[in-house]
């Protein structure tokens, strides 16, 4: 007899369809009609569609209509990928006969560790500058031409990555985007910046750990020293962030001695991002600006601090704190209250 | 027969975007801003659509392809629905047979494994990941577990 099914949360069943979907031969999945229709919308809601389509392709359920629903995804990603390709080759092109040469970060980049770009999605142009740069680089996008186009332009790297624009620079290589190239930032310093970034927004999107996972298992020869150089905290952070695709997506690491460095997470950290997958679309993620306050109604004061609750991984990240044992709490309840004094302070300018 | 003799008419290249996936092709009509998947059959038909190629020739193509034998009308059926999807140029061009031939008649003509061969090109719609954003917290009625926030719909109730 088979044993019976564990109930799963929606963020646990998020994980599991995810798991290995980067990989050039998934693994088999196990699963039943009613996990894949609680997971589907959460895969499209937070662009995992075309990982969630992969896991799934070969299965029974392949022609029902929630899994249809993937492919569907999965197909305009691939036409997306095509299209989004074509205006990094034009930016590029537009940008280096003005003598800029940016760096792309994140989007494609994390594409080109993934057996097919199709397999993510694609939001704006994501460009860092260094400080000489940033205004000619402005000038151009700023021009009818150059306005076409969603690109996301970074004056330098945020301090938060801990590293100096001039040390980025300097290690960039190439990569091939259509018939261009475009410079890029060495696979250490680009692992390190996708882990970071992951923490910063909470550990809501599932995407991004994904992007580690198959960027962890692309190659065997990384530079941990590099990697994970400069502040312990830094340090911290990568190593926390690289525990959480192996405890959650079953990345394989082969280098054992930085498996043993990711192994011991916070107890508190995967339960927490697997509760922000429960819920993965950007409009949850947002806080909203403003407070509806009517202290006749206590039943909406409680909703709007759930809403500006923060996650304890995001206010974490707000103070640049460790990952570590210690209770989150004081952490979010600060953040929750400078939040409230940031939002108070915007209040006069809309009177 | 003069379908037999007819040329096939072009195919539209301007305005399009094209991305070949292992089973399928897929393109993106960057004028009418629509998507269109082709199968195998309609993909390798729209590739051959040259205004040189005979009808004949085509339908020789496929039998090789397909490794048996292809009735006329998948070719005319296919240029009924490419034209459809704004895919070739010039005038649409209809079946020159008796009848205008449907699928269910096709199948039935050919026998049930003619049915791999037959064309289709289908739309793609973008799966409606605001539907998915907007589940139903605890203490909502639902009907399936997949509109709770929860995941759970227990006797009617999002948990």
């Amino acid at each position: 007899m088979a044993p019976p099914r564990v109930r799963q949360t929606p963020g646990e069943l998020v994980a599991k369809v995810l798991s290995g979907a980067w990989r050039h031969n998934p693994p088999a999945l196990e699963t039943c009609q009613e996990e894949i229709e609680a997971v589907t919308p959460r895969l499209l809601g937070s662009g995992g569609g075309a990982l969630g389509w992969r896991r799934l392709c070969n299965s029974p359920y392949r022609t029902s209509p929630a899994v249809v629903r993937l492919q569907q995804a999965y197909r305009l990603q691939a036409l997306h990928s095509r299209l989004h390709e074509v205006e990094i080759e034009q930016v590029i092109k537009m940008l280096a006969s003005s003598g800029v040469h940016p760096l792309l970060i994140k989007g494609r980049v994390a594409a080109a560790l993934y057996p097919e770009p199709a397999l993510r999605p694609y939001g704006d142009i994501d460009l860092c500058l260094d400080r000489t740069q940033y205004q000619p680089a402005l000038a151009v996008l700023n021009t009818p031409e150059g306005k076409a186009f969603n690109v996301d332009v970074h004056e330098g790297l945020d301090a938060f990555y801990g590293f100096s624009d001039h040390e980025v620079m300097t290690r960039a290589s190439m990569i091939k985007v259509g018939k261009v190239e475009v410079r890029v930032p060495c696979f250490e310093d680009h692992l390190r910046i996708l882990c970071i970034h992951f923490l910063k927004h909470g550990g809501w999107r599932p995407l991004s750990l994904c992007d580690i996972a198959a960027a962890l298992e692309s190659r065997k020869d990384i530079d941990w020293d590099r990697c994970l150089s400069g502040s312990k905290r830094i340090a911290n952070w990568v190593c926390c962030t690289i525990g959480l695709a192996q405890r959650l997506l079953g990345v394989n690491l082969n280098d054992l001695a930085v498996a043993a460095r990711t192994k011991d997470l916070p107890r508190w950290l995967a339960p927490a991002v697997l509760r922000q997958w429960e819920k993965p679309y950007p409009e949850w993620n947002e806080t909203p600006e403003f407070f509806k306050v009517d202290l006749r109604d206590p039943a909406l004061l409680k909703s709007e601090i759930l809403k500006r609750w923060p996650n304890p991984i995001r206010a974490t990240m707000y103070f640049g704190g460790s990952f570590n044992e210690l209770p989150r709490l004081p952490f979010q309840l600060v953040n929750f209250i400078s939040l409230g004094l940031r939002s108070l302070g915007r209040f006069p300018r809309h009177l | 027969m003069k379908a037999r003799e007819e040329s096939v008419p072009r195919a539209r290249r301007e305005g399009l975007l094209v991305q070949e996936l292992p089973d399928e092709l897929l393109v993106y009509d960057l004028v009418r801003q629509k998507a269109h998947c082709l199968n195998q059959t309609a993909a390798l038909i729209w590739n051959r659509c040259d205004g040189k190629t005979s009808v004949e020739q085509l339908v020789r193509i496929l039998e090789k392809e397909s490794k048996g034998p292809v009735d006329h009308a998948v070719v005319w059926m296919a240029f009924d629905q490419l034209s459809k999807a704004h895919l070739l140029k010039g005038r649409t061009r209809t079946w020159p047979g008796p009848s205008r031939i449907s699928r269910r008649e096709l199948i039935r003509r050919a026998g049930a494994a003619a049915a791999i061969t037959l064309p289709l090109v289908s739309s793609i719609v973008a799966p409606d990941a605001v539907q998915a954003a907007t589940c139903l917290p605890s203490g909502q009625s639902c009907t399936t577990s997949s509109q709770c926030c929860s995941g759970v719909c227990s006797g009617g109730i999002c948990a």
